[in-house]
């Protein structure tokens, strides 16, 4: 009876002791106190249980949930210098997206070390070798290594799975930023979403010189698209599908006919992460016609 | 004593004034009478440095107008317009003490507000002096701005000779008032170094206080010297495009015209 | 009460002015305590090291403040000047191109500053705001048709004005448009007004403008009251119009523009502080520009204060905080019964 009960209690020992064993080792880097302005950076920080001495993130690091427990700085291109220095940090990480221009170089002034991570998350084999460079940093190479081979395992099986389907339908996504002009706007052939889209066995809608563009009807009426997808912030402002074909063009394209207009997460959408492996086989599901699959 | 030498002021396709030419002594009442568009503001716009765009000279004791500057010609001439749209409140003693502007380069002198306090004595504006302007009726306005250009041309003894130009000064003031400032005038006249002219509307205003009459018809002078010379009943007619009947007394002076 | 007999109102404001500064610097998101505000000010006088704190003070928050008040200072002046000159109390002193112009300028650094390969150095942003600034009035005041010597000749000035601005504005937008993402959101954080980038270099470049601008404000102050009868009165009082006009646009163009290239565009200081001074202390430009000056410096103190502490560690957009006390302000102004028109 007591042997029984002590194998979880030693399973779950050996777990923590786990994630204490990272903490027992001599840290390459010394900060306790850390603000990350980064959402891509966050996640993987966070996946990586790395989290301990992050002590502030910014408004669109917001996954996974425990991100948004912790105090938060501000919109990162509108940063506060005393708003960061509030929370007594020894070290800022941001990944060169911050504004305005001149409140890193006034916290390097203030002598307090200021990081980027060189690698760059905008492909797969980026985003894995960031997750390697973050996880050397904080120690943490075993759950980088492992990491990344899941993401590897999550993206080929995604990859395989995609072959089943033989329609390639036209996907269009209707983001509404938190701080912005106050337009709804569309992602375009460009960028981390329309990767996502086509691992997904889609084809990105709109075709445009930048990553977005303002949503008009006449943008989504020649696009036509099978699907659309309406990022969670956008989603909720409006409250519902039917409300979503009220915006310009939505009513007359298939996606709105055939009753494909769906919610997603932002943040599954415009950075590549831990979790893209699994977010692409959702999409999967979510995009093609169910009844094509074999 | 102020001159004008073959005036002629055109905008555009119309002749505003036509070969006008004049002659105002100091110490005598000079007035300009004239139908509506006869070029009577004009004139005096003219006549006081505001336009530039005429052929033709005004002197200023034989100096030529156009060759002096904005703050010379302000020490000496003061103009009343007919309409002054005050912008911002302020109170009437602020008013009055721009009169003094052209004499200071920042800050008024002992000097200068002794002159502001004397011309609201003058026109009787002790009680409105802290008043704030806008508050004010149309007459009391009319003395505020009478004050002021009093004040700006007020004689120290050491100017040459001043000028005062008034467009239709009486326009909102009661008879009572209309009758106070022509005596004032009068007195101010007194002074032999003192130029005054007015535009007057009424007539037998001017019969009463003019010495010399300057009548304009269309731009150009029909007439002008005494109100006998000037006011017959056929220059009245050409200008007026009116019959009066002409009152004189025994000396055939002209007292008054009914109409 | 600033028109107590007893004490004089320069004073009133002086010590306001001396209060709101006391207090920004006094709270701020890093909590600072007295001693060591003290002990900061002592050992940089000494030429000590400073704590982490004491930096913080000496070098984040203190230029701030007074970056505030000299700020203030410049678009409450301005405004005064502004209003003088087209004798109408409702112009901010942004409106004949400066503040349009300063957008501008600071949209292209910040979407063609890369193309272009213009220099990244801290200074680049300022000038190019600085630059659009005046460029836009010079342009305004060269295409505006010349007043036929009526009364209203600054009317054409300040049309001419609302179309330039109109073009500058659509150029913002414009380049908001080909921005990448990140480009566009500076311009819009730029648009909304910060004093984030306050520095002690900063400080001195806008003091000195501000000042040498004040000083010449106060001498076209006589001229700017004669103005307020009429320009026809003003040049029979011995003003010379367009050496005035010209004077007075220069002089608010260099004061604003410089001070909007360091801080963006901050609205309603410029059109209520001269507004409620004029209510209060009546027309005479001189005595305006005075309290302008001091009475800018505390409203914007009091609204950069809103705007670090209302959502700390979050930091409002200072532009939203004038604007939000701003128009409510104004309006209430414009109804008040004793309003003179």
């Amino acid at each position: 009876m007591k042997g029984t009960k002590l194998i979880p209690v030693i399973v779950l020992m050996a777990l923590c002791g786990c994630g204490r064993f990272g903490n027992k080792d001599a840290k390459q880097n010394t900060s306790n106190r850390i603000v990350c302005i980064s959402k891509q950076y966050n996640e993987i920080i966070f996946t990586l249980g790395a989290q301990q001495n992050i002590v502030g993130v910014d408004l669109s690091s917001i996954y996974p949930a425990e991100v948004q427990k912790l105090p938060n700085v501000g919109y990162h291109r509108g940063l506060s210098i005393e708003g960061i220095l509030s929370l007594k940090p020894d070290l800022v990480i941001h990944d060169n997206n911050v504004g305005p221009e001149n409140v890193m170089k006034q916290i390097a002034d203030l002598k307090i070390p200021v990081k980027n991570f060189t690698k760059d998350g905008d492909s797969i084999e980026g985003t894995k070798a960031l997750i390697r460079e973050i996880g050397a940093y904080f120690h943490k190479e075993q759950a980088a290594d492992s990491l990344c081979k899941q993401l590897d395992s999550q993206m080929q099986a995604a990859l395989a799975n995609a072959k089943q389907y033989t329609d390639t339908p036209r996907v269009a996504i209707i983001h509404f930023g938190r701080i912005g002009t106050g337009q709804y706007l569309v992602m375009t052939n460009h960028g981390t979403a329309a990767q996502i889209i086509k691992w997904a066995g889609g084809q990105p809608a709109i075709e445009a010189e930048k990553g977005m563009m303002p949503l008009s009807a006449e943008v989504l009426s020649k696009s036509d698209p099978d699907v659309i997808l309406v990022t969670d912030f956008g989603f909720d402002k409006l409250g519902s599908a039917e409300k979503v074909m009220e915006l310009p063009g939505v009513a007359d394209t298939k996606a709105a006919k055939n009753h494909r207009i769906y919610r997603v997460w932002e943040h599954d959408l415009v950075y590549l992460g831990p979790r893209t492996g699994e977010i692409i086989l959702n999409y999967q599901k979510l995009i093609h016609n169910t009844s094509n699959a074999q | 004593m102020l001159t004008a030498q073959h005036i002629t002021y055109s905008i555009g396709e119309k002749t505003l004034l036509n070969d006008v030419s004049l002659a105002f002594e100091p110490g005598q009442m000079n007035l300009i009478i004239g139908a509506n568009g006869a070029g009577k503001s004009t004139l005096m716009r003219v006549l006081s440095g505001l336009c530039a765009g005429y052929t033709g000279e005004v002197l200023y004791d034989r100096r030529n107008i156009r060759l002096m500057k904005e703050n010379e010609l302000a020490v000496n001439r003061a103009v009343l317009s007919q309409q002054v749209e005050v912008a911002f409140p302020m109170s009437v003693g602020d008013v009055v003490m721009m009169g003094r502007y052209p004499h200071f380069s920042q800050m008024p002198s002992k000097a200068d507000r002794q002159i502001c306090h004397d011309a609201i004595r003058l026109f009787e504006l002790e009680k409105l002096t802290n008043r704030n302007y806008m508050t004010l009726s149309g007459g009391e306005k009319q003395r505020v701005h009478f004050a002021r250009v009093c004040a700006q041309i007020w004689d120290t003894g050491q100017q040459a000779c001043r000028y005062l130009l008034l467009d239709e000064p009486l326009t909102f003031l009661d008879i009572h008032y209309q009758l106070d400032l022509m005596e004032k005038l009068s007195l101010m006249l007194r002074n032999n170094r003192l130029v005054v002219l007015g535009v007057l509307h009424d007539l037998n205003l001017a019969i009463k206080y003019a010495h010399h009459i300057l009548l304009l018809h269309e731009g150009r002078i029909i007439a002008q010297g005494t109100k006998k010379e000037v006011l017959t009943a056929e220059n009245i007619k050409t200008a007026f495009r009116i019959e009066p009947k002409i009152v004189t007394d025994e000396m055939k002076e002209i007292i008054y015209l009914l109409i | 009460m600033l028109n107590n007999r007893y004490i004089k109102s320069e004073w009133l404001l002086i010590l306001a002015l001396l209060t709101a500064l006391l207090v920004s610097v006094r709270f701020g998101a890093v909590d600072i305590n007295n001693d060591e505000i003290f002990s900061a000010l002592k050992k940089t006088f000494a030429g000590d090291t400073l704590t982490l704190n004491e930096r913080i003070f000496m070098h984040i928050r203190l230029p701030r403040a007074v970056l505030c008040v000299i700020a203030g200072a410049a678009l409450a002046v301005g405004g005064v000047l502004m209003q003088g000159l087209f004798r109408n109390p409702i112009v901010e002193p942004g409106l004949v191109g400066t503040s349009s112009g300063a957008a501008f300028g600071a949209a292209f650094y910040f979407v063609m500053g890369s193309v272009l390969k213009l220099s990244t150095g801290q200074w680049t942003l300022p000038v190019a705001a600085c630059a659009g600034g005046m460029v836009s009035t010079a342009l305004v005041y060269l295409l505006a048709p010349q007043g036929n010597g009526s009364k209203n000749s600054a009317v054409p000035l300040l049309l001419t004005g609302i179309a330039v601005n109109a073009v500058f504005l659509s150029g913002v937008g414009f380049l908001s448009y080909i921005a990448r993402d990140p480009q566009a959101r500076s311009i819009t954080f730029w648009s909304l007004g910060s004093l984030s980038g306050a520095s002690w270099d900063v400080c001195l470049i806008v003091a000195i403008s501000t000042l040498t601008c004040c000083l010449a404000a106060l001498y076209f102050a006589k001229q700017l009251n004669a103005l307020a009868i009429g320009e026809d009165e003003a040049m029979l009082l011995g003003v010379n119009l367009n050496r005035l006009k010209v004077s007075v646009l220069v002089i608010n163009v260099v004061m604003v523009a410089v001070a909007t290239a360091f801080t963006g565009i901050i609205s309603f200081v410029g059109l209520i502080v001269p507004h409620l001074l004029r209510l209060v202390k009546g027309a005479d430009n001189r005595s305006l520009i005075i309290h302008a000056a001091l009475l800018g410096g505390v409203v914007l103190s009091i609204a950069d204060l809103t705007a670090r502490m209302l959502l700390r560690p979050v930091e409002l957009p200072i532009g939203i905080v004038t604007s939000i006390i701003g128009a409510p302000v104004f309006i209430y102004l414009l109804r008040r019964k004793s309003y003179y028109f």
